[in-house]
């Protein structure tokens, strides 16, 4: 708080406060709670962004307390603070950069050997920190009775115990911070003793730290001194900027090869050790074992979960009551916004006294945009919300586990399996979720063939064409669209691993946390920002393609032919969509689809579920005689490749933008083109294979 | 010393050599798993990956349970202790 004098206005005592923003970092280990938290603390209302220069998230939540503004930053889940992960280095130069009041670090009391060397690690760096004992009811029923005082008391910092889960300890913490900011509280520095031959080594960095940096300083001198004996590049980087000559590095570089020889290993592993040694101490001191628990909840859960004989079969089950319910549950809700936007919405506006130019804009090309859109809304929050429960309770990261023989059969990982599952829903939200994935080069193969798996709105493309030729094996052949989604994703990962990403994968390795309730307040946060994702992207993409393509059918190599080609299909040919539709039958000769299914395809590049409306619109018919047309265009056989065509080709626009998003420009256009062929090759194959059987 | 993957569900082990760069060490030992560690090994089927719990220095009490793809497992080399 700074206080400043007043120019003499009437009604105030001569000073005014200005509050300057409080900044809390909220640090963790990956599955600790520091969500729950930070959702607790900040009411669930977060601006996300991207942290400056890299595609990882950053959230930003506001807090008030009494009336202090509070801004509440989200780190990314980290074990430790190298510069050898981005999330890590991003932790670290939140703390060097920003230069936070307070750290919040979640720690899991049912793990603290491994979540304490983070704290430790934070402590290194000089920061306020409060530490959050979380999951406190877990410690118990493992029959752990941790001194939360003691361990105050040993690190000089304080130490709240929560159960985040059911808010228990939230109000202690809230008031832990209040008294922090108000300088209230005692933080006390962690120097860790490394040891003779290490201290003196850091010792003599410091000093020539001293007499060479040339300004003042944001870092904290001995965690750089400790930096470069360990050889980390970043900060090698950041001394060499900050130093009037290389005289600090050159140290660090001898005494780097003279504790080698001295300690019989690298200084790095070493002073890893030490940090280990001084958990195990600080763990003499406060973990005490009140009752030995053989087996938990976890354990025998986990028994027949991760069986090698009924483990995938569960996991199979599991899956495919998620697509049910999601399906299912979902039906009303998607008929409501279908009657809505298609009917309702529709006729106001046809029946009103627009100019008939305006009112063939608004109802043919945004309401029924909006609304073809929009339908797919009920069943991506509900697949959505059911995926979040599996993944709240832990069991996400059991399926990994369990699949992760078979996808590194296919030059993927384990991790790969979360962002294909969510593509089952919306690809968009899938390529996002490949930024879980470690290995750059998984992560890129996943995002690439994510795409390919058939996402909600290709299904009523399938239901239509399958509907009308296939009948009492509709659901057999739906299936099968499902089944080479899976294979050719698997195949073109494969393709992909071989020849294009190669090297080794660094691996699959993952936690396999306790199983916990779902929180209600966590499943619908991770359901939103999912669906936020589809809803935005695919708006506005979305929107934009409509109207194009609206301009288009209104507008031919002639010049304007006016709304009513939406009435009149003969109308329809003249346009550009004819010409274009004209053009695309002449490639598509071999599949014998017509210049009509030809040009709804181009609409598909929208957004897939496009075509059937459009296919409607292109025969001048309504959505509900289709199926008598559809009868007399297709066979079964053209009609199979044409759906397994919508399956594999490119994208749609917002898929496309979200892979640019995250892997850039070119993968985009690569995933474009590889799709585009991908799908003319297996339609042609189908078709010529059909024909050779004796089908079509 | 064996790799990891070769011991039987239900032992528990010592890590005594882990190959690898620096990127292997380091994911390994985020998750608790360093040489001279200790693990219980829950499931080890074959050429699939494995699961393990990461035991506590001080007392044998199971901290995390971890699943590691089998060529990351292979890398891990370790002794039974039983």
């Amino acid at each position: 708080m700074y206080k400043i004098n007043c120019l003499g206005c009437r009604d105030c005592s001569g000073t005014v406060s200005i509050r300057r923003l409080i900044k809390i970092g909220v640090a963790g280990n990956p599955n600790v709670g520091k969500s729950i938290i930070f959702n607790e603390l900040t009411g669930g209302r977060a601006w996300v962004g991207n942290w400056p220069g890299v595609t990882v998230e950053k959230k930003v939540g506001r807090l008030r307390i009494d009336s202090a503004e509070v801004e509440v930053v989200d780190l990314p889940g980290i074990y430790s603070l190298t510069a050898y992960s981005i999330d890590e280095l991003i932790a670290r130069n939140f703390i060097v950069e920003e230069n936070p009041d307070i750290i919040i670090d979640i720690v899991n009391a049912s793990n603290l050997e491994r979540n304490l060397y983070l704290t430790i690690s934070l402590l290194e760096m000089n920061v306020k920190v409060i530490i959050v004992l979380n999951m406190m009811d877990l410690a118990e029923n493992l029959g752990y009775k941790i001194d939360h005082e003691k361990l105050s008391k040993i690190l000089g910092v304080p130490v709240i115990p929560t159960i985040a889960i059911r808010k228990v300890g939230i109000g202690k913490l809230i008031e832990a911070i209040k008294l922090a900011i108000n300088n209230k509280l005692h933080f006390k520095p962690l120097i860790i003793d490394y040891g003779p031959e290490v201290e003196e080594a850091i010792n003599s960095i410091i000093s020539v730290l001293h007499s060479e940096i040339k300004e003042k300083t944001k870092y904290d001198l001995r965690w750089l001194a400790i930096k470069l004996l360990e050889g980390d590049e970043h900060i090698i980087k950041e001394v060499k900027r900050l130093c009037i000559s290389s005289k600090a590095l050159d140290l660090a570089v001898d005494y780097r090869g003279k504790l080698r020889s001295k300690l019989g290993k690298d200084v790095e592993d070493y002073l890893i050790e030490r940090r280990y040694q001084l958990i195990s101490n600080i763990l003499n001191e406060v973990l005490s074992i009140e009752k030995h628990v053989r087996l938990t909840f976890t354990d025998i859960i986990d028994a027949a979960l991760l069986h090698r004989v009924v483990g995938i079969p569960i996991a199979l089950s599991a899956l495919y009551l998620v697509f049910r319910f999601a399906f299912e549950a979902s039906l009303p809700l998607a008929d409501l916004i279908d009657w809505f936007f298609g009917t309702f919405l529709y006729d106001i506006i046809y029946s009103s006294n627009l100019p008939s130019l305006l009112k063939s804009f608004l109802a043919d090309g945004l309401i029924t945009g909006l609304g073809t859109v929009l339908v797919f809304l009920p069943v991506i929050v509900f697949f959505f919300i059911t995926l979040a429960i599996l993944e709240d309770i832990g069991y996400m990261a059991r399926v990994a586990y369990l699949v992760d023989k078979v996808m590194h059969k296919f030059g993927l990982t384990g991790r790969s399996i979360i962002p294909l599952i969510i593509g089952f829903g919306c690809n968009i939200p899938g390529v996002i979720a490949t930024r879980t994935i470690m290995d750059e080069n998984d992560r890129k193969v996943t995002a690439l063939v994510a795409p390919l798996i058939s996402c909600s709105a290709r299904l009523p493309v399938y239901l239509v064409l399958a509907g009308a030729l296939f009948l009492t094996y509709m659901g057999t052949v739906v299936l099968s669209m499902y089944i080479w989604s899976i294979i050719l994703t698997l195949l073109v990962a494969l393709i992909l691993r071989k020849f294009v990403f190669k090297g080794i994968s660094t691996g699959f390795i993952m936690e396999l946390p306790e199983y916990t309730r779902p929180l209600l307040s966590s499943v619908l946060i991770k359901t939103w920002e999912r669906t936020k994702r589809f809803l935005f992207k695919a708006g506005t993409v979305i929107l934009i393609g409509i109207i194009l393509i609206w301009l288009l059918s209104i507008t031919g190599p002639s010049g304007y032919i006016g709304p009513q080609v939406f009435s009149d299909p003969a109308l329809l040919e003249n346009s550009w969509i004819g010409v274009i539709g004209h053009t695309l039958s002449f490639i598509f000769a071999p599949m014998n689809w017509g210049w009509r299914a030809s040009a709804a395809l181009l609409f598909g590049f929208v957004a897939k579920e496009i075509v059937v409306g459009s296919m409607a619109l292109l025969f001048g018919v309504g959505e509900e005689q289709l199926s008598d047309v559809i009868v007399k265009q297709f066979t079964p056989l053209s009609a199979y490749a044409y759906m397994a065509f919508v399956l594999l080709y490119v994208p749609c626009i917002a898929t496309l933008a979200a892979i640019r998003g995250e892997l850039g420009l070119k993968y985009a256009i690569i995933a474009a083109i590889y799709e585009l062929f991908l799908a003319y090759i297996v339609a042609l194959s189908i078709t010529l294979f059909g024909q050779f059987i004796g089908l079509g | 010393m064996i790799p990891l993957p070769l011991v039987s569900s239900g032992s528990v082990v010592r890590v005594l050599h882990i190959i690898g760069g620096k990127g292997v060490y380091r994911k390994l030992h985020e998750l608790g798993i360093s040489v001279g560690s200790r693990l219980r090994v829950i499931n080890s089927w074959g050429a699939g990956p494995v699961v393990i719990e990461t035991l506590n220095a001080n007392n044998d009490l199971r901290t995390s349970r971890v699943a590691i793809g089998y060529g990351l497992a292979m890398k891990i080399y370790v002794e039974v202790i039983s």
